[in-house]
């Protein structure tokens, strides 16, 4: 399954809550203001560190540009994606779960 | 027996300076906040006043460096922060605490040149903003 979450989190749950109800192996993608989860140094880095060992976690490249983050400000083993990659990850999993 | 009410017109100029702030708190592109907040600070000018403008939790990815909002075709609003000196808002506050919670430093924030060579971006410690926020007339908060 693809969770695709958008809400900052720092600003909402919405990441953390995914992040507890994803089954093992799922994709997870951040979008928009959730590309802020995966930077280093925040405060929720060691729930996101932990994350990597169950789930694939992705962040998806233009919307990390837009806010001035690079892949050097990123948590090592997040991967980015770009449009394309998004529309891979789409179309490769049956079910998205858009979290919002 | 008669009332009379008067009625008295003091120009603001007369009246005592009045401290104004502006309290962001949203991320700069998920949603319109930080854009319409940015607005009412160019908008609602008020010169002769003490303006100021604070940062705080998520709001302080407003001021992060190298933003480009273009490669989603927006605006690249983050380059009007600079004009707020010109507008009399002399000084952008940035809660140390929430840039802490976020991993950034000073060396990710913007630079905002003033007239007295000053840079208008600071660092404030929680309890002195606090302090700041109790000596004011208006708060307003996006």
């Amino acid at each position: 399954m693809l969770h695709t979450v958008n809400k900052s989190p720092t600003e909402k749950s919405t990441l953390m809550s995914c992040l507890r109800l994803a089954a093992q192996d799922s994709d997870i993608l951040l979008i928009e203001d959730a590309v802020y989860g995966a930077m280093v140094g925040t405060q929720t880095e060691s729930t996101i560190k932990s994350a990597l060992r169950r789930y694939r976690i992705y962040a998806l490249e233009p919307d990390l540009e837009c806010r001035g983050l690079s892949k050097s400000d990123l948590i090592s083993g997040v991967r980015t994606v770009d449009y394309d990659g998004f529309v891979e990850l789409s179309v490769s999993n049956d079910v998205i779960h858009s979290w919002l | 027996m008669s009332l009379v009410i008067e009625a008295r017109f003091v120009p603001l100029m007369d009246q005592p300076k009045k401290r104004i702030m502006y309290v962001n708190r949203r991320a700069p592109h998920g949603t319109s906040y930080a854009l319409e907040a940015l607005d009412v600070m160019l908008a609602g000018a008020v010169f002769e006043q003490e303006v100021s403008a604070v940062f705080l939790d998520d709001g302080v990815y407003q001021l992060r460096r190298g933003q480009n909002p273009s490669v989603l075709q927006m605006k690249d609003f983050t380059k009007t922060f600079g004009a707020l000196p010109d507008f009399d808002i002399m000084n952008l506050y940035v809660e140390q605490e929430s840039m802490l919670r976020r991993g950034m430093t000073a060396r990710d924030l913007i630079e905002i040149p003033r007239n007295d060579d000053g840079n208008a971006v600071t660092l404030i410690a929680s309890s002195a903003l606090s302090d700041l926020m109790v000596r004011q007339d208006v708060i307003l908060q996006f």
